[in-house]
């Protein structure tokens, strides 16, 4: 459509540009994959290649090793993630679409008052016992869902696009003496697919990504999920080269700490699934967009 | 049947025998409740009446649930076996269950710092000198005092370890925490790799300083390509390598009775060691990543390093130090006579929010006195996670999901098992060495940081600027060492090596009398 | 809407209504909306300002077995370390640099990148979209091998590729020179994705009318995204600025620490408030001198974002963040 008008020497140009931009993005990620599939004794003589120069599965037998470990860590990254994206979209939406009426006076006090806490947050201690003793939510799924649900950030992108709203089209519908829940579903909702997609995006992706609150939340070694495991794994050489003293003193470990490549071969299985998935979500964000443009 | 009946007996008088049974504890002086409640007979339920003289035997204690968090190193997939087991084992001679709650090393510190602040109940700790610190810990409230506890509860534990061990474990004249008996005699070396110390005969006898390995070094970059003579990545100076006595960081002298603490990196020995770093670096004996290697055990897999360097240097340390090795057998080269340097490295204690402190402390002495429980702790359960080999040797078996290579977190590792490879006497070599090493003027001594917090958080906030890079004699000290210096004085070391020697005076004084 | 506004101004005008009278009714008269924002609202009562309390430990001499409220007042003083420490104006000095850089850097390109994966096929542009994402996926940790492959002074690649040249080896980790470059490049790499992602989507929003008139008035495609996409992009690039500028004092952690390896050589140029108060407080553990650090950040940070919403609504009050 409109790409048929770019010339087409500025066009390759602007092809160019992105493979090597492209290249540069997932380069990093093929080392990686290159160094879970080598063997390790070739790892630590020859340092690390693009290509597996001696070609081992080794690193995901260690990793694979108790399967039941790693799918149920999948399990609760998958269900946490799903469960939280979708309630966490929605009251993304609704408060975002509340605070970008411009006709609802409170609607920049509200801004305030949610941008507020992006800038000022009590600290981990308070968040704890909220959380462990007030909400009891120690060893639960919910402590995940729910410390991740609704972010200052989202919440002001959401309202960026959602001003753009045209008033009129609220108008026309409050005319029609549709309710604010009717004009949300059918009206506010369609016509922001866009965004609604990009950010459904970014919350499923912090889910996905999100170690820290199942590191203080989680004691129950049933649920945790796949990052923390991939946390752990690497903060634990962190941690045996910070004290390696200390450690060797006491007689333990050293030979005990997974290997480079058993590193790498969990960072592939952490990351890999959503890299799979991001097409399938972006089909549908294109999707979306097209619809509301075509609206909008 | 039998804990079926209890529990019902419990549920019926629960009002009247809880308030009773935790007087009733109170009371009692029974230094014998292991013994006594190991035996079947003390089943009996026992009548409230009677209490007040009658040793307490657990069952007369309401049943209890206890919380433990210790460090693990990695995740140990059959823990839940292990428990089951324990809580077998424990639940008759406790009247308790515990949760054992394993921390992974890189989270421990930040979680039980959270933890510990948010007021959280538990019951159990593990906490140490290097990682989620004992002192400073306890100086801010975060562990229960133990002393009567342990005269109530703990008689037999206490008497398990040396007087030494506890004094080691007072903050302001009170015992805070159990320790988890291990080496603490210690002397500073280094590690050589036999094949290269036969090769060139090396003997571990004549080398009396740093110098003295210089030969060795030359002869491995001469003749051996490919190997690095000294594999290091952080600091190798032994104070006492050079006539200064040092302990719990601190360097100090004694003149005329005397103590006076030193600050380290002013000091002319300090000076003088990396400048001989420097020369090594220079000379390529030392690895030239040294500063900046990101993991040093994964290299030294390789066997690249024909010598490293060690501050414990314990009995039967070899065998571990070969696994890290690649394989290679190693020799101990100590440069020092062993010192006793405390038993703060690995300590359990109770904390704070505990609910049960007498059940806690009750469960510790189990820990630390019964080989059965301690064994199954530290490496699970026989025939199925380890097999027997010798009389006290198993063979760990890497595969069955429960090997977390911890002993020292779980208690007093001289009551437990040897790992294949320990050489039989390992233990008892360990006491004694324990027993006859020397003990620091300051030994016991627990700086208390609050009055110069803000000097200590900087002083740590510049120490990784300079330290790594001159300990291992990557830079030149003529340019560096004058520039860390300045920085730390403005930092406010003036202020805290005051602070030190005030406490310190007031520590020797407290001791003299 | 403009006729809800200018009723209840005529309102005050005709019959003075006691405020909290109007306030009810307007209140009343948006009910649903309020519906709306209500879970959204109890939410974050709940989860950022019932915390808040815990912002009380900055002036508390913290003991645990006091309590909070127990334990005893001490005024300013867990702020005194940072404020003493002779490198306050280092490390400030280089999270304001660094995170300015980071964010008109990842501006730029983000927009250039919006703009011109609109100017090609859809299915070419999938393809750069996702790869734009990957970065996303590793965690500072996991990107600290990948930058230590490069930058290992005997084996890394840029060294190999310097030798190549003829060029001297660099021990990166111990000179502070490189630093300003590598860490842009590397939050340059990991961040773009997303900023080109948000932009993108407010691209496609745009009106497809506007390009077409502009069409037959002969623009060319660069005419129209100065002259049409980026105007329409504004408020949404004022959010995003507003929203980054508010973290200015809070630097990127993991970046600063992970990536130059911790190596106290480079602090000059790569210590940010972040990584000095981890190192400061490691040992000590201190939750009043670790709230005490946060809450001057966030002070800084909330004046700085005031003024920028006051500067942008001056310019153009739709534009504003409130």
């Amino acid at each position: 459509m409109k790409s048929a008008s770019v010339p087409r020497f500025s066009k390759m140009l602007v092809h160019l540009m992105f493979i090597l931009v492209s290249i540069a993005m997932i380069g990093p990620l093929l080392l990686i994959v290159s160094i879970s599939f080598s063997s390790e004794s070739d790892l630590l003589r020859n340092g690390y290649s693009f290509w597996p120069r001696v070609f081992s599965l080794d690193a995901y037998a260690i990793v694979l090793k108790a399967p039941k470990v790693i799918a149920q860590a999948y399990g609760v990254t998958i269900l946490v993630t799903i469960a939280g994206t979708i309630a966490g979209l929605f009251l993304t939406a609704t408060t975002a679409y509340a605070i970008s009426r411009t006709n609802f006076r409170y609607g920049r006090i509200g801004t305030f008052y949610i941008f507020f806490t992006m800038l000022f947050s009590g600290g981990l201690v308070p968040s704890y016992i909220l959380m462990t003793q007030v909400l009891h939510l120690k060893d639960t799924l919910w402590a995940l869902i729910l410390s991740g649900l609704l972010t200052p950030f989202n919440i002001m992108i959401m309202k960026g696009f959602m001003v753009k709203v045209p008033g009129e089209i609220i108008e026309s519908a409050k005319v029609d003496s549709a309710r604010e829940w009717t004009i949300f579903f059918r009206i506010i909702l369609p016509l922001s697919t866009p965004a609604l997609a990009t950010l459904g995006l970014f919350i499923s992706f912090n889910y996905w990504n999100a170690w820290f609150p199942a590191m203080l939340y989680i004691d129950n070694p049933d649920l945790v999920p796949l990052q923390l495991m991939l946390v752990r794994i690497m903060d634990s050489i962190e941690f045996l080269s910070q004290n390696e003293q200390m450690l060797s003193q006491m007689g333990s470990v050293q030979a005990n700490f997974p290997a480079l490549s058993a590193r790498m071969a969990m960072v592939v299985l952490a990351a890999g699934p959503m890299l799979i998935v991001f097409p399938f979500f972006q089909r549908f964000f294109v999707q979306g967009l097209t619809v509301g443009s075509l609206k909008g | 049947m039998k804990l079926v009946k209890k529990a019902s007996w419990t549920g019926v008088s629960v009002l009247l025998a809880a308030s009773v049974a935790v007087t009733a504890c109170g009371n009692s002086n029974n230094g014998n409740s292991a013994e006594g409640s190991a035996s079947p007979s003390a089943q009996s339920t026992g009548s409230a009446s009677s209490t007040a003289s009658a040793p307490s035997t657990a069952s007369d204690l309401p049943p209890a649930e206890l919380t433990w968090y210790y460090l693990e190193s990695t995740q140990q997939a059959d823990l839940k076996s292990v428990e089951a087991e324990v809580n077998k084992y424990i639940k008759p001679k406790l009247n308790a269950t515990v949760k054992l709650k394993p921390i992974a090393g890189s989270d421990y510190e930040q979680k039980m710092n959270t933890s510990i602040a948010s007021g959280e109940p538990f019951d159990l700790v593990w906490t140490s000198d290097w990682r989620f610190d004992f002192n400073s810990n306890t100086q801010k409230g975060a562990f229960l005092e133990l002393d009567e506890l342990l005269d109530k509860y703990g008689q037999k534990l206490k008497a398990s370890l040396p007087a030494a061990a506890w004094e080691d474990m007072k903050v302001n004249g009170k015992i805070y925490g159990i320790p988890n008996y291990q080496i603490a005699a210690k002397s500073a070396g280094f590690v050589v790799q036999k094949r290269f110390a036969d090769k060139y005969h090396l003997d571990p006898g004549k080398i009396k300083s740093y110098r003295d390995m210089e030969p060795f070094f030359e002869q491995i970059k001469q003749n051996e390509p490919g190997i690095i003579p000294f594999g290091i990545n952080s600091d190798f100076f032994e104070a006492r390598a050079y006539g200064v006595d040092y302990f719990n960081k601190m360097p100090h002298k004694t003149v005329d009775g005397k103590v006076t603490v030193l600050d380290q990196f002013t000091m002319p020995e300090y000076k003088q060691h990396v400048a001989m770093a420097h020369e090594w670096y220079e000379k390529k004996y030392i690895n030239q990543d040294a500063a900046t290697l990101k993991n040093k055990a994964d290299v030294e897999k390789t066997g690249v390093y024909a010598s490293t360097f060690d501050y414990t240097q314990k009995p039967g340390g070899e065998a571990a130090a070969k696994a890290g090795n690649g394989g290679n057998d190693v020799v101990f080269v100590p440069l020092v006579e062993p010192l006793f340097t405390g038993v703060t490295a690995s300590i359990t204690a109770v904390s704070g929010t505990s609910k049960n402190p007498e059940r806690a402390v009750m469960l510790a002495e189990l820990v630390n006195t019964d080989p059965t429980l301690y064994n199954l702790l530290a490496f699970g359960i026989e025939n199925k996670h380890y097999t027997k080999i010798g009389d006290n040797t198993i063979k760990v078996n890497p595969s069955a999901g429960y090997n977390p290579g911890m002993n020292w977190v779980m208690g007093n590792v001289t009551i437990g098992y040897l790992t294949e490879g320990q050489p039989a006497d390992t233990w008892e070599r360990t006491k004694q060495a324990n027993d006859s090493a020397k003990k620091d003027v300051l030994y016991g001594f627990k700086f208390n940081v609050e009055s110069v917090k803000a000097e200590e958080a900087n002083l740590k906030a510049v120490e990784s600027e300079f330290k790594k890079v001159l300990d291992t004699g990557t830079v030149d000290p003529d340019s560096y060492l004058p520039q860390y210096v300045e920085k730390r004085k403005k930092a406010g070391l003036d202020r805290y090596m005051a602070e030190y020697q005030r406490q310190v005076d007031e520590f020797l004084k407290s001791k003299g009398q | 809407m403009e006729t809800a506004i200018s009723k209840s101004k005529s309102g005050t005008k005709r019959k003075r209504v006691f405020w909290p009278v109007r306030e009810w009714r307007h209140l009343k008269q948006n009910r649903e909306i309020l519906g709306l924002f209500f879970p959204g609202f109890i939410y974050i009562l709940i989860f950022a300002y019932l915390p808040m309390f815990g912002i009380i430990l900055a002036f508390k001499r913290y003991r645990y077995d006091q309590g909070i409220l127990g334990s005893e007042w001490v005024g300013f003083e867990n702020f005194k370390f940072f404020f003493v420490s002779e490198d306050a104006w280092r490390i400030t000095r280089n999270t304001v640099l660094y995170e300015m850089g980071y964010i008109v850097l990842t501006l730029v390109f983000a927009l250039l990148f919006a703009i011109l994966l609109n100017e090609i096929g859809r299915n070419a542009s999938k393809i750069y979209q996702t790869a734009l994402f990957v970065p996303y996926f590793l965690s500072w940790v996991v990107v600290s091998y990948i930058s230590y492959a490069f930058l290992d002074q005997q084996t890394g690649y840029l060294n190999t590729i310097l030798q190549w040249f003829g060029m001297e080896p660099h021990k990166w980790y111990l000179e502070k020179e490189p630093w300003p470059v590598i860490l842009n490049v590397a939050s340059l790499w990991k961040k773009v994705g997303f900023s080109a992602l948000v932009y993108y989507a407010g691209v496609m929003g745009i009106n497809q009318e506007y390009y077409e008139a502009a069409k037959i008035d002969g623009a060319t495609r660069f005419q129209m995204a100065m002259k049409i996409t980026i105007p329409m992009l504004t408020p949404l690039i004022t959010i995003m600025l507003i929203l980054s500028v508010g973290g200015i004092f809070h630097g990127d952690f993991g970046l600063h620490y992970f990536i130059p390896n911790n190596q106290g050589m480079t602090y000059p140029t790569t210590d940010i408030i972040d990584t000095y108060v981890y190192r400061a407080l490691r040992n000590v553990g201190d939750v009043g001198m670790s709230s005490a650090v946060g809450l001057y950040q966030s002070l800084v940070g909330m004046v700085l974002v005031i003024a920028t919403n006051a500067v942008v609504r001056k310019l153009n009050k739709e534009n504003s963040l409130w």
